[in-house]
């Protein structure tokens, strides 16, 4: 009676893994990341045209259970399938092992440092074990930092020149590329230590520079069809809610910027880039009419428009901030306008005449005496549409001087710092999350992380 | 002297003669049996008076004689008595006062008295303990769920469907948790409920420990009409004719147009991007077109541009007074028609038996554009092979056939989604329902601007109906082959073979040239069960002993086949609605299942006197869907009756009494393949396949589940029977179950399959019969039952506290979570001050939240129903009222309702007498109580937008509790007299005035029907958004016996 053959065999689904498919489907999660809007808000890129709550700072928990289950796990079970003497064999039709493990170990790295700089403390060393641990505790943001470190510079060193990965429509199976994206990587989380940390953050950041950087933008390559598609695109489908903030206009316009052409479209009533107050309430800003303003460039918007992950004139801007911290033996000014320069040609924007009239403003012009306000307040405008990072920069720099919504929603009225945990872990992790808490402070909008410290 | 009297018998139902009923001449031991054709003829002696019809499941009749010598008698079922003969586990009919638990029978035209059309909606409030959360009749034949006696396990769980004896699927087409969808109804609504004889509810796993692991959650056990030996062949017709109108809407505000500011805002004409043709327009009064709120300006007849007057048209560049429209929304809705005709055929001899019954339901709805037609071909056959050899077939076949069934929950396919939540009060139905421009574009009220007419938010709802109308096709097979062998008067052996089987296709369209990208979605699930079951059974009385031993096996295959195909990327030729139509590769899946459940099972129950009677059952099952060695499960029941009244003697006052006594267990499995490793298959990238490691971890260690229960319960019967009172007390501890753990997300997983948990829950029902007046003329029965169950989480996996269900908008959370009942809202509530017990709020009237707050359970505290069927000659009177008290569910339509400025309580006058709209510093406002920090009891007036938009996400103000009185159904028949029929050839007919949803005397929620809002195949059901309103129904209903 108790005899069924393969009948409980799953037709519907594979067994066996294919790490070229897992790899392109944690590949397809960056774009959660590159895509955000939360985070573009926070920065006030962008303002939101009726519905504002967003950019009021309403939501206090975020949810980061599916960046656990979902790439992070993926890429887990790539080191571990590339592990494993019973299934490593089975495995390097997707590329030798050790450069399959090294990929997977710098996308994970990428993935955890975003998290650490969104939430602060994270579950980590205990993290990613499937039913093995179910209460995983959390690390410090100190442990991961430095433990990021020492994953991409172990992935970097132990790339052997074997078959590339497959399944990488990021880089392409370029070897090299993953290796100056882990360095560059690692040179931005070195940076952001450079408060708290100093002599980590430098030691951390030079090596990374020597080892090699990115020479060209690193981007998001959306396709023209629906299940790829660039986020602000499908954003703009059916609703007309980001517009540019009137943060970003007031100090682009009076600099003539030629990016404001790029990052903004004219409002259909003037012609004109006109800006949307920022964090203002729904009645107000309803009684704004949808012609008064300019919403988010349609270039930047098109179905298929990239989004970068990592840019050259971000790193240019840390490289410009390495030097001014006297890390690195290069010119910080000349690396600050190189950066400015990057970020025009990112954008298509670069011709040599305004590019040099641009940067002959007072306002533009490196400042040496405050080099961390040019390289903030430029950094900031150069990294449109990079939520997060620029996030993490405003927060770690202090520029540029942004004012907190008007009409905030959350208690202290402040601009984020940081995103409380997802309920799940109050409610199913519970005395971790409450170890973590304690030790890191108030799981609110208002706690800083450790690298914040000014 | 002796005298002949002679006359027919005939059942009140049908006018059918009833043959076999005994006829007794009171007083002495003279009498007949009625012969085939229900006639008798007998000897009178003098002294005979009075004569005595009985027949089992009859009312017993006494007629006086008078000196007549024909007389005609009718006779009608006895419900009382009726009830004493049930159906039970294994479709075998008992003796009720043998079972030793709570089992209730509902006789077919109690169901069917108001033709409701879907059975689970016939039973609310009929059966102490089941609870019954329906849909709107708007929802059209949308999903009616069922629960008994509560929530027996962390998943939900609802009971089993058995239709002579084949086990049916009740599955829901309809959306998982109310977030939005389309409600394609449950599938126990393709019973025809005119072919009901009975429905026995075996409402504990003591009853149903026969059934298997699906009978963890109770049976309701279906028994259809069948032929009987007559001569010729009846015919039996049925039609109804009913109204549907829109019943139930809120209370809106009328003062205050669409918009933010009472400020009108003005056209300017710009040369550089309006046409020439515009100039005109400067300075003309505009509305705010692309609010989907009502907090614009006061309607006072002022001169403005409308939304239509920016489309080509008759209306372009008019200015027409701003004006109320009070019933917009309610003439939004038609009324619906439903013609439900029915027409049964049944007769037979000694040797054969056949039952035909034919049905067909036109239903138009309420929402505009939505229709149903649903055929039923039904087939009750049994003859005699030899004198031993009985064969007997059961075949049912039902098509149902949808067009625009309504979208409901939050989503903008839902047209009241919007009325109730984002609308402008000023709207005129009749301008909107002229939806398309004469080019065949669309026209809506929520304009981005004067300039460009392309939707905002909303699309034109009449759009939404007409445009985007989903199609659905079910058909439907189910029904069995037997043979019964008698080896000998006590020995029996009967072998069937079962099936069910539907085949449901869904196709959902979005119009291209609206607000989305136009789409197409075609599904189909193709779900199928077979049952083989062979089934001994042994009966025989030994002097004062009986014996009834059942021995069986049965296999069970379960196989479910789903296809879905969805565009991507909008349709290559408009309006052109094909998977080939897709402009991207398309969304497709598929997905097979097989599941085979191998068992065998037992049960002996001995009588001793009619008084002590004990029943044993035994049952193990072999499941595929198990680890191989775990997937063995055996499970006994043991229970017991006492009759104690035989033991009394004969009293006048109490007739009937028994004891019952049960002990049961239940064990369960797990679906098809969830305990082996496999990998999901991920969105491509271009060419390139993605696969992910699945979220929820597979257990190869699953044990199976058991629930255990204990039932005790009292059965009393007082004063020749008239007054009948049933009590019974369970107790359920569902242990081990098999749930999908929600675990920590960081563990790379979000949810673990384990055993884990014990739910209990205890309860009490009682029914309470009688029958206060009977005579000739005048009968009134009434019936009331209650249930009152409680329910307890005491265990969950490990040290886990709680287990969040599901999670439903901003933050609400459904959970289960230890020492409390199943079900717990959790969200954020107010601060309470303890001294004065007010809420806390700032200085500015807004109030201090307070997150993850309990806020009640979803469970009610009781349910019932009352009714009362009155009967005075040839009238009928039924009325029945059915009631729930308790069970929480929050409500997003009770949150932007004023959130928007729609609600009336968002305008009108404050307590000081002005405009609450009226700026706060001119004595408007809404005032708001409560304490403020270091400040003590405050009244703050607060401006009521900012007011109601603060109150967003503070789900405690939302949160009502779902108690409810209905008076739900109501008939009004007369029987025409038979001396009128007889100059027709027709036996009977009964025309009746019959009404649903009449009137809900009693709700804590205004403007919302709180026992309909079903919407979840889950019977999760705790919360809603959009929810269509109530529907009232009435009208006729003929039935005609010829």
């Amino acid at each position: 009676c108790s005899d069924f053959g393969d009948m409980n065999v799953n037709p519907n689904k594979p067994s066996t893994p294919l790490t070229s498919s897992l790899l392109t489907d944690a590949q397809r999660s960056v774009s959660d990341v590159i895509g955000n809007e939360t985070s573009v808000l926070y920065v006030q890129h962008i303002s939101q045209k009726q519905y504002t709550e967003g950019s009021r700072y309403q939501t206090i928990y975020f949810n980061f259970n599916g960046y656990y289950s979902g790439p992070m796990f993926d890429l887990e079970r790539i080191i571990d399938l590339n592990t494993d003497e019973a299934t490593k064999g089975d495995m390097t039709a997707a590329g030798s092992n050790a450069n399959q493990i090294a990929v997977a170990r710098i996308l994970k790295a990428y993935f955890y440092s975003v998290l650490t700089d969104r939430w602060g403390e994270l579950p980590y060393t205990e993290a990613l074990q499937g039913d093995e641990d179910l209460s995983p505790a959390y690390d410090t943001q100190k442990d991961i930092y430095y433990s990021l470190f020492t994953e991409l510079t172990e992935a970097v060193a132990q790339m052997d020149g074997g078959t590339p990965v497959e399944g990488d429509f990021l880089l392409e199976g370029d070897m090299e590329g993953w290796e100056q994206f882990a360095n560059s990587l690692r040179l931005t989380l070195a940076l952001r230590l450079s408060d708290v940390d100093p002599a980590k953050a430098e030691a951390e950041f030079v090596a990374a520079y020597e080892a090699g950087i990115l020479e060209t933008d690193l981007m998001y390559p959306y396709l023209a069809a629906t299940n790829n598609q660039n986020p602000w695109y499908a954003r703009f489908l059916t609703r007309v809610d980001h517009v540019i903030s009137s943060t970003m206009v007031d100090f682009m316009k009076p600099l003539d910027d030629p990016r404001l052409g790029v990052y903004a479209d004219p409002a259909a009533a003037t012609g004109t880039i006109e800006g949307m107050p920022y964090g203002i309430s729904n009645a107000v800003a309803g009684e704004i009419t949808n012609d008064e303003v300019s919403y988010l460039g349609s270039t930047a918007r098109q179905q298929d428009a990239p989004l970068p992950i990592m840019t050259r004139s971000q790193l240019l801007f840390s490289l410009a901030e390495g030097a001014a911290r006297g890390w690195i033996d290069e010119s910080a000014e000349d690396l600050y306008y190189e950066a400015i320069q990057a970020s025009f040609e990112q954008w298509g924007v670069f011709d040599q005449a305004s590019y040099d009239t641009y940067i002959a403003q007072p306002e533009v012009m490196y400042d040496s005496s405050n080099p961390y306000m040019s390289i903030g307040n430029q950094k900031w405008a150069a990294l449109f549409l990079q939520g997060f990072e620029a996030w993490a920069e405003w927060r770690r720099l202090d520029y540029p001087e942004l004012t907190p919504a008007p009409d905030a929603l959350n208690e202290s009225g402040q601009i984020p710092v940081r995103q409380a945990y997802p309920t799940t872990e109050r409610d199913l992790n519970e005395a971790n999350y409450a170890e973590a808490v304690a030790r890191q402070g108030e799981d609110g909008l208002d706690t800083k992380l450790w690298w914040d410290v000014n | 002297q002796n005298s002949t009297v002679k006359g027919t018998v005939t059942s009140a139902e049908n006018g059918e003669p009833v043959p076999g009923v005994s006829v007794l001449v009171k007083g002495t031991s003279k009498g007949a049996v009625t012969d085939l054709e229900g006639q008798y003829s007998l000897e009178v002696p003098s002294e005979g008076e009075v004569l005595i019809f009985s027949f089992i499941g009859m009312a017993t009749e006494e007629v006086s004689i008078k000196g007549r010598t024909v007389i005609d008698v009718s006779m009608s079922s006895d419900v009382k008595s009726l009830n004493e003969v049930v159906v039970t586990a294994l479709n075998v009919s008992r003796d009720e006062s043998s079972l030793g638990y709570a089992i209730q029978s509902v006789d077919g035209d109690e169901l069917s008295s108001v033709r409701e059309a879907n059975v689970v909606g016939s039973l609310a409030g009929k059966v102490a303990g089941v609870q019954v959360i329906g849909s709107s009749g708007a929802a059209l034949g949308g999903s009616q769920n069922i629960r008994l006696r509560g929530i027996n396990s962390l998943g939900g769980g609802s009971p089993l469907f058995v239709v002579d004896g084949t086990p049916i699927s009740n599955r829901s087409f309809s959306p998982d948790n109310d977030y939005s969808g389309r409600d394609y109804g449950n599938l126990a609504a393709d019973i025809n409920p005119d072919d009901i004889e009975s429905i026995s509810v075996l409402k504990g796993p003591s009853a149903a420990a026969l059934y298997g692991n699906r009978a963890a959650n109770g049976v309701i056990i279906i028994t259809t009409k069948k032929g009987t030996s007559r001569k010729g062949i009846g015919v039996e017709i049925n039609h109804s004719t009913t109204f549907e109108k829109v019943y139930i809407l809120p209370d809106y505000q009328n003062e205050y147009a669409g918009g933010y500011s009472q400020e009108l805002a003005t056209f300017d004409y710009n040369p550089e991007t309006h046409p020439e043709s515009w100039a005109a327009f400067d300075g003309q009064q505009v509305m705010n077109y692309s609010a989907d709120e009502s907090w614009g300006p006061r309607m006072e007849g002022q001169m403005v541009r409308h939304w239509d007057s920016w489309y080509e048209g008759e209306s372009f560049g008019e200015l027409r007074p701003l004006l109320p429209n009070e019933n917009n929304v309610r003439d939004f809705f038609e009324t619906g028609v439903t013609m439900n005709t029915g027409v049964a055929l049944s007769g037979g001899d000694e040797e054969t038996l056949f039952r035909l019954s034919l049905n067909h339901i036109d239903q138009k709805g309420v929402i505009p554009g939505s229709e149903l037609l649903k055929n039923n071909v039904s087939f009750n056959g049994s003859t005699k092979l030899t004198d031993k050899l009985k064969a007997s077939l059961n075949f049912n076949f039902t098509s149902t056939q949808g067009q625009g069934r309504p979208a409901s929950g939050y989503t903008g396919r839902n047209p009241v989604n919007s009325f109730n939540q984002w609308f402008q009060r000023q709207l005129d139905m009749d301008r909107l329902e002229n939806y398309k421009n004469p080019d065949g574009t669309y026209r809506t009220w929520n304009i981005r601007s004067p300039s460009n007419t392309r939707p905002l938010y909303w699309d034109n709802p009449y759009y939404e109906v007409y445009e985007n109308a989903p199609r659905d096709k079910r058909d439907r097979v189910y029904g069995n082959f037997g043979l019964t062998y008698d080896f000998t008067e006590e020995l029996s052996v009967s072998a069937f073979a079962r099936t069910d089987f539907f085949n449901q296709k869904i196709e959902e369209r979005v119009a291209s040239g609206g607000l989305d990208l136009d789409e197409y979605y075609i599904s189909q699930r193709i779900g199928r069960e077979d049952n083989y079951e062979i089934l001994a059974q042994y009966d025989k009385n030994f002097g004062g002993v009986s014996l009834v031993a059942n021995a069986g096996g049965n296999i069970r295959r379960n196989f479910y086949d789903t296809m879905g195909e969805r565009t991507q990327g909008g349709l290559s030729v408009p309006d052109f609605y094909n998977i080939d139509a897709s402009i991207d590769r398309p969304d497709v899946s598929n997905y097979y299942s097989e599941k085979t459940v191998r068992s065998v099972y037992g049960s002996v129950s001995l009588g001793y006197m009619s008084t002590i009677f004990l029943d044993l059952t035994a049952r193990n099952d072999w499941s595929s869907a198990l680890p191989k060695a775990n997937n063995s499960y055996f499970y006994p029941s043991i229970s017991t009756s006492f009759v104690f009244t035989e033991l009394m003697g004969n009293t006048n006052f109490l007739n009937f009494g028994k004891l019952r006594l049960s002990y049961a267990q239940v064990g369960s499995d797990v679906s098809a393949y969830d305990i082996a490793q496999v990998y999901d298959v991920g969105t491509p990238y271009g060419s390139l396949p993605a696969l992910t490691v699945p979220n929820t971890y597979p257990n190869p260690n699953l044990r199976p589940a058991l629930s255990s229960s204990y039932e005790a319960g009292v059965d009393l019967r007082f004063l020749q029977r008239r007054l009948g009172l049933d009590v019974t007390y369970y107790r359920n501890d569902n242990k081990d179950q098999i749930i999908n753990l929600t675990v920590p997300g960081s563990s790379g997983i979000t949810q673990a399959k384990v055993n884990a948990g014990n739910i209990r829950s205890e309860g009490l029902e009682v029914m309470l019969s009688a029958t206060p007046i009977t005579n000739q003329d005048f009968n009134w029965d009434m019936t009331l039952n209650f249930a009152r169950n409680t329910n307890q989480v005491v265990e969950l996996y490990q040290d886990q506290g709680n287990r969040q269900l599901q999670s439903a908008y901003w933050g609400m959370t459904l959970n289960a979570k230890v020492g409390e009942p199943w079900g717990t809202l959790i969200g954020t509530g107010y601060t309470y001050d303890e001294e004065t017990g007010l809420p806390m709020i700032n200085p500015d009237g807004s109030y201090v939240e307070n997150q993850n707050q309990d806020l009640g359970t979803v469970l009610p505290d009781f349910t019932g129903g009352f009714r009362n069927t009155l009967t005075y000659k040839n009238f009928d009177l039924t009325a029945f009222l059915d009631f729930q008290k308790g069970g929480q569910f929050y409500s997003v339509t009770k949150m932007f309702l004023p959130y928007s400025g729609l609600a009336a309580e968002t305008a009108g006058l404050n307590d000081l007498g002005n405009p609450k709209r009226d700026p706060v510093d001119q004595g408007g406002g809404i005032p708001v109580t409560g304490v403020v920090e270091g400040e003590g009891v405050q009244t703050v007036y607060v401006d009521p937008s900012e007011h109601y938009k603060g109150l967003f996400g503070v789900h405690e103000e939302y949160i009502y509790d779902a108690s409810y009185v209905k008076l739900r159904e109501v008939r009004l028949g007369y029987t025409l007299p038979s001396k009128l029929m007889a100059k027709w050839p027709i036996h009977s007919a009964n025309v009746a005035f019959i009404a649903k949803n009449l009137w809900l005397i009693h709700s804590n929620v205004d403007g919302l029907d709180p026992s309909e809002f079903a919407a979840g195949g889950n019977g999760y059901s705790y919360f809603e958004a959009g929810l269509l309103p109530g529907v009232r129904s009435y009208g006729f209903n003929i039935r005609v016996v010829l």
